[in-house]
């Protein structure tokens, strides 16, 4: 990870000592942890100290996870907010290697999705469906549509706090005419899923409309 | 020194790399291993290992556990790509399985360390780019500091709140949305 912005602290120093505070990280770091924490405690950091201040902008992850219990017009509110005072920052982190997750939960997001918004800059995708209601085939085909860029699609189809037993993993490799335009740079899709139950094997039937071919292995 | 172990011996045709920390010790792991780190990967496809590869900025306390979890985690690695012929036999799925769980288990007792040796640790994997590594230690981070105020995490670390309380207040303005 190349130095953060500020990086002026001691990066040459040996590591050890004590009385070492959370000051000693590069702000690439701050941004992979804040990477880690849901968007709404990420945005908060930045009444922390000077140097907080813009950190959760860089932050090379976003977790919008909602509940059952919330409020759709707050969240969705809120996210508009967070993803108009992001800006154009990158959500992939200029290191080399680091991967951007974005979380989202369907149930919540589906309606967003309708106004149908680009995901320019989106090369890896999770999406899971905890609440097991929402994800839905216009959901995934909206998303496939919208990510010109998308090269990882990782759709896990098992409820919450189980395991998945299985896991379905397909290349993908663009026709020589495109049928529907989704990204060209495609490489992976993961199923994990429980059992192939109807949801599973619709799912699989709608990847196949965009020649997205797989197997089991 | 922290390798030869009976596992590394059988590997002994396999190329062995000589990693020094910032006080001088001097520790003999498999490519296998130092490859979990993207820096020193690149260091071996640059071909400027040959007498070891100095680490200035990684004390052999530190160096030890980070090449524990390499160990531990190469392995891993291996045992993955090893079984995937075998997807559809179900013994190995079991296999799999119970290994995975190990490696979490492994994980967990891990991340058992004092604030200083996890600092140490997250600096350790971002500078010898070990995304595992770093991934582990920056989430425990973050699993410290969830549903806490702003309050709480500076108490917590030791953050001097250097923004003057109108710079704060404008701030909190500005990011009212995310404070309700």
């Amino acid at each position: 990870m190349p130095p953060g912005r500020r990086g002026k602290r001691g990066n040459q120093a040996p590591m050890e000592g004590s009385g070492r505070t959370i000051d000693i990280f590069p702000d690439g770091v701050f941004q992979h942890i804040l990477g880690f924490l849901p968007a709404r405690d990420a945005v908060r950091t930045c009444v922390l100290a000077r140097r907080w201040c813009d950190l959760w902008m860089f932050a090379t992850g976003l977790r919008i996870i909602g509940n059952e219990d919330d409020d759709m017009g707050e969240l969705r509110e809120f996210v508009d907010h967070l993803l108009l005072n992001r800006g154009t920052a990158p959500l992939k982190h200029s290191s080399s290697g680091s991967t951007t997750y974005v979380f989202i939960s369907f149930s919540i997001f589906k309606r967003d999705l309708r106004r149908c918004p680009t995901f320019s800059k989106l090369k890896t995708l999770l999406l899971n469906d905890y609440l097991s209601l929402g994800l839905d085939l216009d959901a995934i085909t909206c998303i496939l549509k919208h990510s010109p860029v998308l090269e990882k699609l990782t759709l896990e189809l098992f409820p919450k706090g189980s395991h998945h037993k299985m896991e379905i993993k397909v290349s993908y490799s663009p026709p020589v005419q495109t049928i529907a335009a989704i990204s060209e740079h495609l490489k992976m899709v993961e199923v994990k899923c429980e059992v192939v139950d109807e949801r599973v094997y619709k799912v699989l039937k709608l990847l196949c409309t965009f020649s997205i071919r797989f197997s089991f292995e | 020194m922290a390798s030869a172990g009976s596992g590394d011996e059988k590997a002994a045709a396999a190329a062995m790399i000589t990693l020094i920390s910032s006080d001088n010790e001097k520790f003999e792991v498999t490519e296998a291993t130092a490859t979990l780190s993207q820096t020193i990967r690149h260091m071996i496809e640059d071909g400027c290992t040959d007498g070891g590869v100095p680490l200035p900025n990684v004390t052999s306390k530190i160096l030890a556990r980070v090449i524990e979890y390499c160990k531990k985690h190469a392995t891993a690695a291996a045992g993955e790509e090893g079984s995937s012929s075998s997807f559809s036999d179900a013994a190995f799925l079991e296999v799999d399985r119970a290994f995975l769980e190990e490696l979490e288990e492994f994980d967990d007792a891990f991340l058992e360390v004092d604030r200083a040796t996890l600092f140490d640790l997250i600096l350790a994997a971002n500078y010898l780019d070990i995304k595992g590594l770093l991934n582990l230690t920056c989430q425990k981070v973050a699993d410290s500091v969830k549903g806490k105020t702003p309050e709480q995490i500076r108490e917590m670390y030791n953050i001097v709140n250097d923004l003057t309380p109108e710079e704060e207040a404008e701030i909190r303005r500005e990011t009212q949305w995310a404070f309700e």
